[in-house]
């Protein structure tokens, strides 16, 4: 046999060789999708029932008046897990005879230090400024004395 | 350059001990930062605020004010016993009722001066002088003006032929 048929045979044995180890080509393939669902958050807000009031709504003050000034606030707490601190922010007035402090208050709950620690649902709280005019003789006659604000502020805690 | 090379390292040995400490220091840095960062948790939490504008208390005022138009030939030529009315008026322009009460300073003995609430009557005014107690002169409203009477009565304490000024103030209290 000449070269040239010995080698083909070679080649074509090893050919051979190789398929027989290689086996099928085609596998089976599969997958599944896991489905993670989705995330909600729950919320901290607090909103205004709509602007106070005086109870008296006294326009010119003399010594001796007293009055109430009311606002209330709906609080809207869900989480799971969700705490907060509410805590109202006030500076006192004491000027020309005027004083005025303010205090809140919610149903159910006790604050510590000025600050109420709560947990998630929905509170009412009541934010009260009380004012008191007290002069003698003639004595701070048509002043006006601002008030200021209350900052009621909520921050959640860990 | 061996030598050299010799001296070198061993000028180098000394800092070795730095260069441990530093390794050391950087690792426990390391270590105390991933530490931190798993430990905390977010840093982020919710916040939310209101604010409530209260306004402004504005205080009143009081103001009280006397007029009249007396006339000095009423009282001049009195005679000891002898009683002379005249009216005036109180104005209340302040934004709180008072209560008021009237004193009168006389310079010289003999006179006695007395008020009254309303228009002056017909017959003399009894009670104390106002010189000695103060007379009651009821209520008057804000905004309200009344009249009042005065009367001076000579007694027989006076000088004749003497003339004497004197002063009534109406004193206003605030009404609680």
């Amino acid at each position: 046999m000449n070269k040239l048929v010995k080698g083909s045979i070679a080649a074509a044995a090893g050919i051979t060789l190789l398929m027989g180890g290689a086996g099928s080509l085609a596998l089976w393939n599969d997958s599944a999708d896991l489905t993670g669902g989705s995330v909600s958050t729950g919320e901290l807000n607090i909103i205004s029932n709509g602007d106070g009031a005086w109870t008296d709504n006294i326009a010119l003050w003399v010594p001796g008046d007293e009055d109430t000034y009311t606002e209330t606030f709906t609080i809207e707490a869900a989480g799971d897990n969700l705490s907060f601190e509410l805590a109202a922010d006030y500076t006192a007035v004491g000027a020309n005879g005027v004083t005025a402090d303010a205090t809140v208050t919610i149903p159910g709950a006790t604050a510590v230090g000025g600050v109420f620690t709560l947990d998630a649902g929905t509170y009412v709280a009541t934010v009260t400024v009380d004012a008191a005019f007290d002069a003698t003789g003639t004595a701070n006659q048509t002043v006006t004395v601002p008030l200021g604000d209350v900052e009621v502020t909520l921050t959640q805690v860990p | 350059m061996r030598p050299m090379l010799f001296a070198r390292g061993a000028d180098r040995r000394p800092f070795a001990p730095v260069r441990s400490i530093l390794a050391t220091t950087s690792a426990v840095a390391v270590a105390v930062l991933v530490a931190a960062s798993l430990s905390a948790g977010s840093y982020a939490l919710w916040a939310d605020g209101v604010t409530t504008t209260v306004g402004s208390v504005t205080t009143g005022n009081t103001a009280l004010s006397v007029s009249h138009a007396f006339s000095t030939t009423a009282w001049s030529n009195l005679l000891p016993g002898e009683k002379v009315r005249q009216p005036f008026t109180v104005t209340n322009s302040g934004t709180v009722a008072h209560s008021l009460s009237g004193s009168a300073v006389v310079a010289a003995a003999g006179y006695e001066v007395r008020a009254v609430e309303g228009t002056c009557p017909a017959v003399a005014l009894s009670g104390a002088s106002a010189t000695v107690t103060p007379v009651a002169l009821g209520t008057i409203a804000s905004g309200a003006t009344r009249t009042m009477c005065l009367e001076v009565a000579l007694t027989a304490a006076a000088t004749p032929g003497s003339s004497t000024a004197f002063t009534f103030t109406v004193a206003g209290s605030q009404v609680p």
